[in-house]
């Protein structure tokens, strides 16, 4: 075997790329999320106007982890990052109680879209170090993700700010992708 | 890689060699370095930084206490320093104040940073009556004929809030987002609302407040990480109030409207990519000794 063909191979089996849809509504926490994928500072975060993308190593993984703002204005957008998503991030944050029925709206609408066909989900139920959030099995049960069909899913409780279940959803992500494959 | 190499061997090389340099440079002028400084350049960024970093690569500790202590006094420190180095008022007239002069400056700085992190610090909180107050006036001046119907509107997405309650959209950049966007509203007024009327042209406008905020966390980053020094030592020949950096928030807030424009993008998507262009352009500009952030904005004001 030549050398570049082994250097190519060695690089194609440690390094496997993903490409993460982070989604949910504005003031989810996805940019803190993104971040602390990164291990980058979270105390100066602004809210997203357009998207933000980081590549991050995850055990052997190479993630590109796109962050796409989640007001209004811009969900329209949301179906041009699309194409060849390998897992979809699903961020709520779970002290929003008004906003619930908007957030599981907005997802059932993403889990009936043809490009994400049986693309796993991961839902973050963020800002767990709140006293006000609601426990992630109450949001599951609200959003109704027991009777999701043809793809897998994970609810994780979480809190982007302290790291909190963070490390958790990745190793599932991960477990869901070797299923995957 | 090999760059890197030459860039660490020559930067060690420096540390070692400075000393004798110095050594060299003032038997030959009869000089001390920071004397040598206020002969070479004129007032402004380029002296006030070289004093700057002669001090804080000073072996001497008082010397070197200039650039890190809060608040030092000022002219004490001045006469400290013109005895430990031998400097003779008769000799060097000029010395005094232009010593004082850039140690002001570069206090000042360092002043103005502690401040603008404690402003930014303090997150918005609606149960607060003077935040509450504070976003009012904003509404008020930005939309002077239209009353807001209740304090959590959907009329707040008017002026580019992203939902019904703005004091989520503050986030990191906490009071001092809020107190640049009311900085800009209420001392260019006429300029804030034409550029707030444009942000919502269908295609290529934006949410005007979330990307004031955003332009907050620009221009901080840039204090911070020391790039506005350029800026500040060449405007203020003392130390900076916030409301200059105020004041520069709405120079990078006006001219970020223009090149958003100018760069014609396709819809709201390529923001990320404008902005960092932006930035880019703005650290360059920051690099050059003599520059300062003046816009249309300000010269039409004066």
């Amino acid at each position: 075997m030549g050398l570049l063909a082994l250097l190519r191979k060695l690089k194609s089996s440690s390094e496997k790329e993903l490409r993460i849809l982070l989604l949910g509504l504005d003031n989810a926490g996805k940019t803190t999320l993104l971040k602390k994928l990164a291990e980058e500072d979270v105390s100066h975060i602004t809210p997203t106007q357009g998207f933000n993308i980081k590549t991050v190593q995850s055990q052997g993984f190479r993630l590109n982890v796109w962050d796409i703002g989640g007001q209004r204005k811009i969900r329209p957008y949301w179906k041009n990052y699309f194409d060849n998503t390998d897992i979809l991030l699903y961020v709520i944050d779970s002290t929003d109680r008004k906003r619930f029925e908007e957030t599981g709206m907005e997802l059932n609408e993403l889990l009936e879209e043809e490009k994400l066909h049986g693309v796993p989900l991961v839902v973050f139920a963020n800002k767990q170090d709140l006293a006000t959030a609601a426990p992630a099995s109450e949001i599951a049960e609200g959003l109704q993700l027991q009777a999701i069909r043809g793809r897998q899913w994970h609810i994780q409780a979480c809190s982007a700010l302290t790291a909190e279940g963070v490390k958790d959803g990745m190793q599932h992500i991960v477990s869901m992708m070797a299923k995957k494959k | 890689m090999l760059t890197e190499l030459w860039g660490s061997l020559w930067a060690h090389l420096f540390f070692l060699l400075r000393p004798m340099l110095k050594w060299v440079l003032n038997r030959v002028t009869g000089k001390c370095e920071l004397l040598r400084i206020t002969y070479q350049y004129s007032q402004g960024a380029e002296r006030t930084q070289n004093i700057e970093d002669s001090l804080k690569q000073s072996k001497r500790s008082e010397l070197n206490q200039l650039t890190i202590e809060d608040s030092p006094n000022i002219s004490n420190a001045v006469l400290q320093v013109m005895a430990v180095k031998n400097i003779i008022p008769e000799v060097h007239p000029q010395f005094e104040n232009s010593f004082r002069t850039c140690l002001l400056q570069i206090c000042g700085y360092r002043e103005l940073l502690t401040n603008v992190e404690q402003l930014r610090k303090t997150k918005y909180n609606s149960d607060n009556p003077e935040h509450e107050k504070t976003l009012m006036h904003l509404w008020k001046l930005l939309m002077p004929d239209d009353e807001l119907q209740t304090r959590v509107s959907e009329q707040w997405k008017f002026i580019g809030f992203q939902g019904n309650d703005p004091q989520t959209d503050f986030r990191g950049m906490g009071l001092l987002g809020l107190h640049q966007l009311i900085h800009f509203a209420s001392k260019h007024n006429a300029e804030a609302r034409k550029i707030l009327q444009k942000s919502h042209h269908p295609k290529l406008g934006y949410s005007y407040a979330i990307v004031g905020i955003n332009m907050t966390d620009l221009v901080y980053d840039l204090l911070k990480k020391g790039h506005m020094k350029t800026h500040f030592y060449n405007k203020i020949y003392g130390k900076a109030a916030i409301e200059e950096f105020h004041e520069v928030y709405c120079h990078v807030f006006y001219e970020f409207d223009k090149f958003w424009y100018s760069e014609n993008p396709k819809d709201i998507m390529e923001f990320g990519q404008i902005r960092e262009k932006y930035r880019k352009k703005l650290v360059h500009s920051l690099k050059q000794p003599n520059t300062v952030l003046v816009s249309g904005l300000e010269k039409r004001n004066d």
